[in-house]
């Protein structure tokens, strides 16, 4: 009998682990966030968002497709962070990723949802309810009390109901679909989940808007459509239409999964990444351009395949692979730096070469759901150094388990965050970046 | 993204955040906040920070125009040399912001000419001047405007781009600063 060897994936996925582990702290998950909205570089405690929803279901997979019980144990402390990071309100602690320490962020206190009731389903009825209740009650007193529109039947993005984000609303679903499987109360699907995913069909583009067939709008203010499409959060909305499939058999929402992903391929650069944005006039922005986020558009791919519709990827993985280094971590994108102009360093941003925990979390659900059989390797993070660009000025990153750090040409510390710690020790400023 | 009701303009959570760093670096000494609005903000952030007797950066918010000068006194005797005092201040291109003007209090930055005299009287009262930063600059609005007017004739890339564009110039010193929503002042105890 041969013996079993580890897979790229494999080495790749322990190595992710072992650097989320430096990403501990008092409360969570912690460090800075690069994102295309906005910047959070300067909080970095824990933050409970969206990385949730990947850290809990990608420990899930581990468990599942290891049998180790260690996997599970983790998923639980992630689980426990939720529990204890539960405001009177209901909210989670600082829920909105760029926006932390913010609270009430949104898909972010959704996908925490995912993550406690997927949580609770692994469990089985052992130890199951504390973390339906802490998901429910923020489905009850946020989502549905704060965020449901009566007259537009679908879940808004704030609290004047005027705006609708249907990559959010996606998101809000999937927590729904859950909710309604551990309960077994299907009113959760039939009178929230399912008329909000008729809604975000609305927002797709139909046969007549040619290379953007398929695509879903990114949102609307007061009903009136903002025509720029994000392959990353049409993706999101793939695994929530696939939900709503499952549980009606309506065709039309698997026929919209399928469109939103011939879209998303359809718009793929050679090497496997996707522009972050294609706007209605057929131009493209890639900056930045996504890497460990790759790991939500991979998994509703995948997903989608169960179904029949295979669309090759092979490209996007060894880009999501290629990211990592020697950290574990996978950084989170190429091209900040040409943002609003051109970048004549020819050097990385800082934030390109940022580990986020809630981008990598992306990678790390995607990546546990395809170990091989053989015992997973040992792996500890280790140190990364690069030279980067932040607003024109070159600098080092060194990112080691215990600290970030960066420096400018003197040597002179111009950013230093202590894992670990809720706010950097130095963060001078240029990193009070929007 | 977030759909949170707090209500305070985003500049003013710039600016807290942007302290927080020196706050939490050495622990706290006092910090004095004239804003009933930016309280539980504040709060939130001071939660995970040490408060130290000795030692420590102080923080002043929103100096009101009736006692600011008393209060800037009582900061000088209780910050012993070589600490740092932070102060967070409105300027009078606050007044556009809709979400504040329902504000309580007189805030001394509000009025033409406060925080210069307030600069004025820093050095007087023991402290010197490091640095001021404008939050919100006059410039990051103008182009954000722009790219408004562009994102409505459906030119939505340059949109982008003037948009990431406004987020370079949010933060200002020198003289763009003056051209501000809110100041952040820092100073040190001679």
């Amino acid at each position: 009998m041969s013996e079993l060897t580890n897979s790229p994936i494999d080495n790749a996925l322990v190595l992710l682990e072992a650097w989320l582990e430096t990403m501990r702290c008092p409360g969570g998950y912690g460090g800075p966030v690069a994102h295309w909205w906005q910047q959070s570089l300067l909080y970095t405690g824990p933050g409970l968002d969206w990385r949730y929803e990947g850290i809990i279901l990608g420990y899930l997979l581990l468990w599942k497709n290891t049998g180790q019980a260690q996997w599970l144990e983790k998923a639980c402390r992630a689980g426990n962070d939720l529990l204890q990071g539960q405001l009177k309100s209901k909210n989670f602690k600082a829920s909105s990723f760029e926006r932390n320490p913010a609270i009430a962020g949104t898909p972010h206190e959704a996908a925490c949802d995912i993550g406690l009731l997927s949580l609770a389903l692994a469990l089985g009825e052992i130890d199951q309810p504390k973390y339906v209740i802490c998901a429910e009650q923020n489905i009850k007193e946020f989502l549905i009390e704060k965020l449901w529109d009566e007259q537009s039947r679908s879940f808004c993005d704030n609290i004047a109901k005027n705006t609708f984000v249907p990559n959010k609303a996606a998101t809000i679903c999937e927590a729904l679909f859950l909710l309604a499987e551990v309960t077994g109360e299907s009113r959760w699907v039939d009178y929230y989940a399912l008329p909000t995913l008729n809604r975000i069909l609305q927002y797709q583009c139909g046969k007549e808007q040619g290379r953007l067939e398929g695509a879903v709008a990114q949102n609307s203010i007061d009903n009136q459509m903002v025509l720029k499409y994000f392959p990353l959060y049409n993706a999101r909305c793939v695994t929530a239409l696939l939900k709503g499939y499952r549980w009606s058999g309506q065709a039309r929402f698997l026929d919209s999964a399928i469109k939103i992903m011939r879209f998303i391929t359809s718009w793929s650069f050679g090497e496997g990444s996707f522009p972050t944005v294609v706007y209605s006039n057929g131009t493209t922005n890639t900056a930045p351009n996504w890497i460990a986020a790759l790991g939500d558009i991979l998994r509703a791919n995948a997903e989608l395949a169960t179904f029949g519709a295979d669309f090759k990827m092979d490209g996007s993985l060894q880009r999501l692979l290629n990211g990592q280094d020697d950290t574990g971590g996978i950084q989170t994108a190429s091209g900040f730096a040409r943002q609003a102009g051109r970048n004549r360093l020819n050097l990385p941003d800082v934030r390109d070469v940022l580990h986020v925990a809630g981008w990598c979390d992306k990678a790390f659900r995607f990546l546990a759901g395809y170990v091989s059989k053989a015992p997973l390797p040992e792996a500890t993070s280790g140190t990364f150094e690069v030279a980067c660009v932040l607003k024109g000025q070159v600098l080092k990153v060194v990112e080691t388990p215990e600290f970030l750090e960066v420096k400018n040409r003197q040597s002179q510390i111009r950013y230093r965050w202590q894992k670990g710690k809720m706010w950097p020790m130095v963060a001078e400023a240029e990193f009070w970046l929007k | 993204m977030t759909a949170d009701v707090s209500h305070i303009p985003f500049e003013y959570l710039y600016a807290l955040d942007a302290v927080m760093p020196l706050l939490a670096k050495n622990g706290y000494k006092t910090v004095l906040c004239n804003s009933q609005e930016l309280l539980s903000e504040l709060n939130m952030r001071l939660e995970s920070v040490e408060n130290r007797a000795v030692g420590g950066a102080s923080l002043w918010i929103e100096p009101q125009a009736d006692d600011w000068q008393a209060q800037l006194s009582h900061f000088s005797t209780l910050i012993t040399s070589g600490n740092t005092l932070l102060i967070i201040a409105s300027r009078p291109l606050a007044r556009l912001l809709p979400e504040r003007r329902l504000w309580q209090g007189n805030p001394l930055g509000l009025q033409p000419g406060g925080i210069r005299q307030l600069k004025k009287r820093l050095p007087l009262s023991g402290f010197r001047l490091e640095a001021e930063h404008g939050i919100h600059t006059l410039l990051s609005t103008g182009i954000n405007s722009f790219s408004t007017v562009l994102g409505k004739a459906q030119l939505p890339s340059l949109f982008d781009r003037l948009y990431f564009a406004a987020r370079l110039t949010y933060r200002a010193s020198g003289w763009l600063s003056s051209l501000s929503t809110v100041s952040l002042i820092e100073a040190t105890a001679l």
